[in-house]
C-alpha cells in the first residue's frame, strides 16, 4: 500500500497538470495510492503514524529536499515497529531542490514513476542532529562556529568557513558503515580545509543555524551522533553514492 | 591552501587536518595520520605519523609514531621513530626520538634524548643529515 506525501508548495495551481500527469501514470503503473497534502494545520508525525497504522508499506515524497527530510525524520521518530519494514521513494517536483533524489539516482518525475515500479531498495544510516535525523550532510555557513568533539577538544574556525558534517550512509551487508563508526567533519575556508573524524559532535553559532540535508534549518546549539535509526530508500541504479 | 607538494606520502590519508584558520584546544587523540597547519592547544598523541605545517602555531605536548617539524611548538615532543625538523621550525621544549634530522636554520631550545629501540624504515631520512639512537 503506498501513501503519497504532497509538499505544502504542491497546491501552487502551476503543479495542478504535473501532478494530474503523475498520477495517471502511477495508476497505470498499478502503483496509486493515498494522497496526504501537507499544510500549516498538518502534523506529519500523526499522518505518519496513522498510516502505518493502517498498513503503508511504502510512503513516496512528492516534493523536494525538505519533502524528503521531514518525513526521514518521521519515520526515524516513529516509535511503531511496523517503520522497519516501510520503505520511501521520492517524486522530485523542483529540479534545484532535490539533492538527494539527485543522489539517489532519481533523475525527474518520469524517472521516478519507473523507479517506483522498480523497486530497488537500498537501506540508509541515519545520523542524529538533537531530535532531528539527515541521511547526507549538515553544514553551517559562517565565521566562529564552535565545535566540541568527543567531549576532548574544541575547535574553532577562526575566518569565515563552511562546517560541514558528512554521513557514508549506505548499510552494507554485514556491516556498517557509519553506524558504531566515526563521522567526518569538514571545515573549508578560502585559506584551506580541515578534516576531523568523531563519534559525538556538539555545534554551535550565535549567528547561524544549521542546515540539514541542504533543506532544513536546525537552531544551534545541536548534538550530532550517529544513530541505529536506519531508512530504507526506493534508488535508481544511476545513484551516486556506493 | 596547503602546499601539497611538502605534505609528504605518508600524510595524503591524513585522519585529521588542522587547516591554517582553525584553532583547536583540548586533547586530540588519534589513530591515524595528523597534519596541523593551523594551531593547537592542549596535547596531542597519536599512533599514526605528525606533519607540522610551516605557520603551524602549537602549545602542546606532542606523542607520534613519527613527525615532521615546520612551525612552532612550545610543549615537548615524544617520537617513537623518526623526527625531521625543517628549517622554518621553532621548537621550545625537550624531544626524544630515536632518529632525528634537523635543518640548517631550524630554532630547537631543549634538552634531545635519543632512544635505542628503534629500527628505520629502509625508505626513510635519505639525504638528510642523521644522528642514530646509540
Amino acid at each position: 500500500m503506498y501513501t503519497y506525501i504532497y509538499d505544502d508548495f504542491t497546491n501552487q495551481s502551476k503543479f495542478s497538470k504535473l501532478l494530474y500527469k503523475i498520477e495517471k501514470r502511477l495508476t497505470d503503473l498499478g502503483l496509486n495510492g493515498k494522497i496526504i497534502r501537507l499544510g500549516i494545520s498538518k502534523d506529519l508525525n500523526a499522518a505518519v503514524e496513522n498510516e502505518i497504522k493502517q498498513g503503508t508499506k511504502t510512503f513516496v515524497a512528492v516534493g523536494n529536499d525538505q519533502t524528503v527530510s521531514r518525513l526521514t525524520t518521521a519515520l526515524a521518530n516513529n516509535q511503531n515497529d511496523e517503520k522497519h519494514r516501510i520503505s520511501l521513494g521520492i517524486i522530485p517536483l523542483r529540479e534545484k531542490e532535490n539533492k538527494i533524489a539527485d543522489l539517489l539516482g532519481i533523475k525527474d518525475v518520469n524517472d521516478a514513476c519507473d523507479i517506483l515500479l522498480s523497486r530497488r531498495l537500498e537501506t540508509f544510516n541515519l545520523v542524529r542532529v538533537n531530535n532531528d535525523f539527515f541521511i547526507f550532510n549538515a553544514y553551517i555557513e559562517a565565521s566562529d562556529t564552535m565545535l566540541e568533539i568527543n567531549k576532548n577538544y574544541i575547535i574553532q574556525n577562526l575566518k569565515p568557513a563552511l562546517v560541514e558534517i558528512i554521513n557514508s550512509p549506505i548499510k552494507t551487508e554485514g556491516g556498517d558503515n557509519s553506524y558504531g563508526s566515526n563521522l567526518k567533519l569538514k571545515i573549508t575556508s578560502k585559506e584551506g580545509e580541515s578534516f576531523f573524524s568523531f563519534k559525538e559532535l556538539i555545534a554551535a553559532n550565535k549567528k547561524a543555524s544549521m542546515i540539514i540535508d541542504w533543506a532544513r534549518e536546525v537552531k544551534t546549539p545541536v548534538k550530532i551522533m550517529p544513530s541505529d535509526e536506519v531508512i530504507k530508500f526506493i534508488v535508481g541504479k544511476d545513484r551516486k553514492i556506493s | 591552501m596547503f602546499e601539497a607538494n611538502k605534505i609528504e606520502k605518508g600524510f595524503k590519508d591524513a585522519e585529521t587536518i588542522i587547516g591554517p584558520s582553525v584553532m583547536v584546544k583540548g586533547n586530540l587523540t588519534s589513530n591515524g595520520n595528523i597534519v596541523i597547519e593551523g594551531i593547537l592547544k592542549g596535547g596531542l598523541k597519536t599512533t599514526g605519523n605528525v606533519f607540522i605545517g610551516d605557520k603551524a602555531e602549537i602549545a602542546a605536548d606532542i606523542e607520534a609514531k613519527s613527525a615532521r617539524v615546520g612551525g612552532e611548538i612550545k610543549g615537548n615532543i615524544k617520537i617513537e621513530g623518526v623526527l625531521e625538523i625543517v628549517s622554518s621550525a621553532k621548537i621550545f621544549g625537550d624531544i626524544e626520538c630515536a632518529s632525528i634530522s634537523i635543518e640548517t636554520g631550524a630554532i630547537l631550545n631543549g634538552k634531545c634524548t635519543m632512544t635505542k629501540d628503534y629500527q628505520p624504515e629502509k625508505d626513510s631520512q635519505k639525504n638528510k643529515s642523521e644522528v642514530e639512537g646509540e
